[in-house]
């Protein structure tokens, strides 16, 4: 049963940051239902201490405006940033001191307890004291049931929602009474709680979308999140109010969040340097430059799930011959990425990124097995491996990436670590940078021409997410076009085990049988930086999306 | 002079028809849609939804068509909607095209304060050290890339002082002090960026009419030296400096985007890079439009200067 097990450790955790984390998985199976906290109260990690009020000037995922402030009709990373403050989700992930950056533990957002009676189906305890935000057209009215039924079904049948069928075999979600919900599935599927506390599901008001189409425009954002929006000004700031009707009250305690919009990362350093902005996400260069300049600057480091992948297509000359696949693995100077991108902090990727937690198997460590061998920079046994697929005097391909996306960093890592590295391997390798857009209509389409791609994996928490996206012949990001019969059945066999630690097993085979396979050869995920003045308390970060709602709610500011 | 000018405002209409269609022609051309741009990243958009979004937006219907919807549109003042955001174009415009006014206008004054003055004593003490210094000055204005001063100027009293401009943009009626600090500042860089050019413009114009007949005159009549400067050599050498404002000022809406960028002002400039970049088609040629119109209207209002300047020049 999904149970306890799965409930508590569905979002893995960062070995290397495990503290209290998992106290609570029991890795036996599930009895009775399983609660997150006391219903219609406030959920753990009240402080005391902490000073409600004050304004709180951020840079968080706000680089550029956000394409649409409705979350079911974009999924880019700003819309997502946005939607946390402002919508509830019927989980969340916890934070607090005992919760490290990089540990995805699900707790209750809308949902005060839950239940899974069978394996196909869930039932969710929606907090009584719920509300709406009182602002037209739903007027501070309770959230019921029946909100949460007809998110779910606008969620399946809108059609600029990008991912209706995140939610796998969920077929059904209805109320049974005002504040009882029950998903049916068509089958068991493990990462059901963790992609409810993801971006997908933002609980969003019928009368709204019924009156006015979509909640694309700031009027028309009305959720039950932490924080109302006030003001939108494009280009410059999104300005947010402390809801006063949010059920886990005294929540949150700020009384306004400044989100700005500096599209230019010197510019976002500087306003931090001289105290105008409070908390903001530098890289790890400018976190050093920082460290000189404003020698008090808080930081939170973490493992970030934002990974960069290489793929190339496997069913198309050359990378159809898995020889040719094995000697770009082995023609990756993976510790050469870490050194020129994140000052070497960081880890080395596999389809899964260390930020997903201990799904991810470590190709350097010993639990991989003899597999890993591939992923070791080794340009003379990949020069072997093309000699013996008929490339003795090497092969030209590609290498295609998007440079004017990722920054600086991302391209020099692009044309002097990959491509030197991969012609030490045997590959002659032609640079073809491409504009960002050209790349997501083109290249990211599948359309690699037999070259490989170095670019960025989406930004996923729930490693199903990542494996059946890019693995699954249905998957929605299958760039590689990889049609596996025995992978897809291990990713079945993964999606459908309730049991948190052999599911984890499944997944760390999965792995394996993909470096066998030298199917992504993967890239690197480095360390990232939330940077915040003194004043700011209670900040525990998360790597996920939604941080507005999930780490925002419990800062408070001192003096 | 009204037949001229109205002529030349009729000649607006065939110019406008030219770059709405060499606007909306070449943003299609770019490779993918908006379409692309909504599921970036998340894979791949399925035939299914293509054609029902394709359709929601008008983008399945026939070029000609989506062009003679949007060109109806706007000869009714509606410049259509953004399609990612649905966002009403002209509401974003009136909101945008104030910043870029004001920085334009702010940094055309700036550079005309800084390069007219220097060009002239320049031209004057040809050859000595104050020209050897203005030239330098102009050149250091021309070679170095202004948005590099830019993010000195922002990055540099961040370090030492812990001062940067504010962070968030008010409006000159709103907050004119903080307006000031920010767009003022951008206003200081570019028109730094922009005199370079003018001086050197003025400098070797004025030295061609200080070379004239009529100054030796005028100097032989016993004229004291500035007033001829002034009074006779200076309106004559303005003809080719008004010309290069003409061309500066279209360049200066949506043109100052690193600008924009450093010293976050919402104008124009970040508006079309995000629009052309996502393929926002009805931003694109809206902005595109917008620039004829200025560049029309601007190019009039420098002909019409010309008379000023000229009494020569007569417009029938």
């Amino acid at each position: 049963m999904l149970g306890a097990v799965g409930l508590t450790s569905c979002g893995g955790s960062n070995n290397k940051n495990n503290a209290a984390n998992n106290s609570s998985s029991s890795g036996s199976a599930p009895a009775a239902p399983t609660t997150s906290g006391a219903a219609g109260t406030a959920t753990v990690g009240l402080n005391p201490a902490a000073k409600p009020g004050g304004t709180l000037h951020t840079n968080i995922s706000a680089s550029a405006d956000p394409p649409n402030l409705d979350p079911m009709l974009n999924r880019s990373f700003q819309t997502q940033s946005f939607s946390g403050f402002v919508y509830s989700r019927l989980l969340r992930f916890k934070t607090g001191p005992n919760s490290p950056a990089s540990s995805y533990q699900v707790e209750g957002d809308l949902a005060s307890t839950w239940e899974q009676p069978d394996p196909q189906t869930v039932i969710f305890h929606l907090k009584p004291n719920a509300k709406w935000q009182n602002k037209a057209p739903v007027n501070g009215r309770p959230l019921v049931a029946a909100d949460v039924a007809y998110s779910f079904k606008r969620f399946t049948t809108e059609p600029k929602n990008v991912f209706p069928h995140a939610l796998g075999p969920v077929t059904d979600v209805t109320a049974t009474d005002d504040h009882t919900v029950q998903f049916k599935l068509s089958a068991p599927f493990a990462p059901l709680l963790t992609l409810l506390a993801e971006f997908y599901l933002a609980i969003m008001p019928h009368e709204v979308i019924e009156q006015f189409g979509d909640a694309s425009q700031p009027d028309h954002a009305v959720g039950s999140g932490p924080f109302l929006l006030r003001t939108y000004q494009r280009g410059v700031a999104l300005t947010f109010d402390r809801n006063p009707d949010y059920y886990d009250a005294p929540l949150p305690y700020l009384a306004t969040v400044v989100n700005h919009i500096i599209p230019d990362p010197a510019t976002q350093v500087a306003q931090f340097r001289s105290g105008q902005l409070d908390l903001f996400a530098p890289s790890q260069e400018d976190y050093t430059a920082l460290k000189s300049s404003n020698p008090n600057v808080k930081a939170n480091e973490y493992t970030s799930l934002a990974m960069n992948w290489i793929y190339c297509d496997v069913t198309q000359p050359p990378f159809n011959d898995p020889r040719v696949r094995q000697a770009l693995y082995k023609a990756l100077d993976r510790d050469g990425m870490l050194k020129v991108w994140f000052n070497g902090h960081g880890a080395w990727d596999t389809i899964l990124s260390p930020g997903q937690g201990d799904f991810w198997l470590d190709p350097k460590g010993t639990a991989f097995g003899p597999n890993a061998d591939v992923f070791k920079f080794d340009p003379q046994g990949a020069k072997q491996l093309l000699a013996a697929a008929g490339h003795s005097d090497g092969l030209s391909v590609p290498l295609y990436y998007a440079n004017t996306a990722y920054g600086q960093l991302f391209n020099q890592v692009a044309e002097t670590v990959i491509a030197p590295s991969a012609k030490q391997g045997g590959f002659n390798v032609q640079l073809k940078p491409t504009e960002y857009n050209t790349y997501i209509a083109t290249i990211d389409q599948g359309h690699t021409d037999g070259g490989f791609v170095f670019g960025y994996n989406i930004t996923w928490v729930e490693p199903d997410e990542s494996i059946w996206n890019a693995c699954d012949p249905n998957g929605g990001h299958n760039v590689s076009h990889i049609n596996d019969a025995q992978l897809t059945s291990m990713i079945q066999a993964e999606r459908g085990d309730l049991n948190t630690d052999t599911r984890k097993a499944k997944i760390q085979d999965i792995q394996r049988y993909m470096a066998s396979k030298a199917y992504y050869p993967g890239g690197v995920t480095g360390t990232a930086v939330a940077a915040y003045q003194p004043k700011v308390q209670d900040l525990y970060w998360k790597g996920d999306y939604l941080w507005a709602s999930d780490v925002l709610p419990h800062v408070w500011l001192k003096g | 002079m009204t037949a001229y000018i109205l002529r030349r405002l009729g000649l607006l209409l065939p110019t406008l028809f030219g770059v709405s269609v060499i606007a909306f022609v070449l943003v299609r051309l770019l490779p993918g849609s908006v379409l692309e741009q909504m599921y970036a990243q998340y894979g791949a958009i399925d035939a299914h939804t293509r054609t029902v979004l394709s359709h929601q937006l008008g983008l399945d219907r026939p070029l000609v068509q989506q062009y003679g919807i949007w060109v109806w549109g706007v000869l009714h003042g509606n410049l259509g909607n953004s399609l990612r955001s649905s966002t009403p174009v002209w509401s974003e415009l009136s909101v945008r095209l104030p910043v870029d006014i004001e920085l334009g206008l702010l940094s055309m004054v700036i550079s005309l304060l800084i390069a007219i003055p220097i060009g002239i004593i320049s031209a004057v003490r040809q050859n000595r050290i104050a020209d050897y210094v203005a030239r330098g000055f102009a050149i250091g204005a021309l070679s170095i890339p202004y948005f590099w001063v830019a993010i000195l100027i922002v990055v540099f009293p961040s370090i030492w002082w812990h001062v940067t401009p504010p962070l968030q943009y008010h409006t000159l009626f709103a907050d004119p002090i903080a307006n000031l600090e920010q767009v003022g500042l951008a206003a200081v860089v570019l028109g730094i960026a922009l005199s370079g050019t003018v001086m050197r413009v003025t400098r070797t114009t004025m030295l061609e009419i200080l070379r004239q007949d009529y100054i030796r005159t005028a100097r032989a009549k016993g004229l004291g030296g500035w007033k001829v400067i002034v009074r006779h050599a200076l309106k004559n050498a303005m003809l080719p400096v008004i010309t290069i404002i003409g061309l500066q000022v279209p360049l200066l809406i949506g043109g100052a985007v690193i600008l924009e960028q450093i010293f976050i002002l919402p104008g124009v400039g970040r508006y079309l890079l995000d629009a052309v970049l996502q393929r926002d088609y009805p931003i694109v040629q809206a902005i595109n439009l917008l620039v004829a119109v200025v560049v029309v209207v601007v190019n009039l209002g420098i002909d019409l200067t010309y008379a000023v300047f000229d009494p020569r020049i007569r417009y029938s």
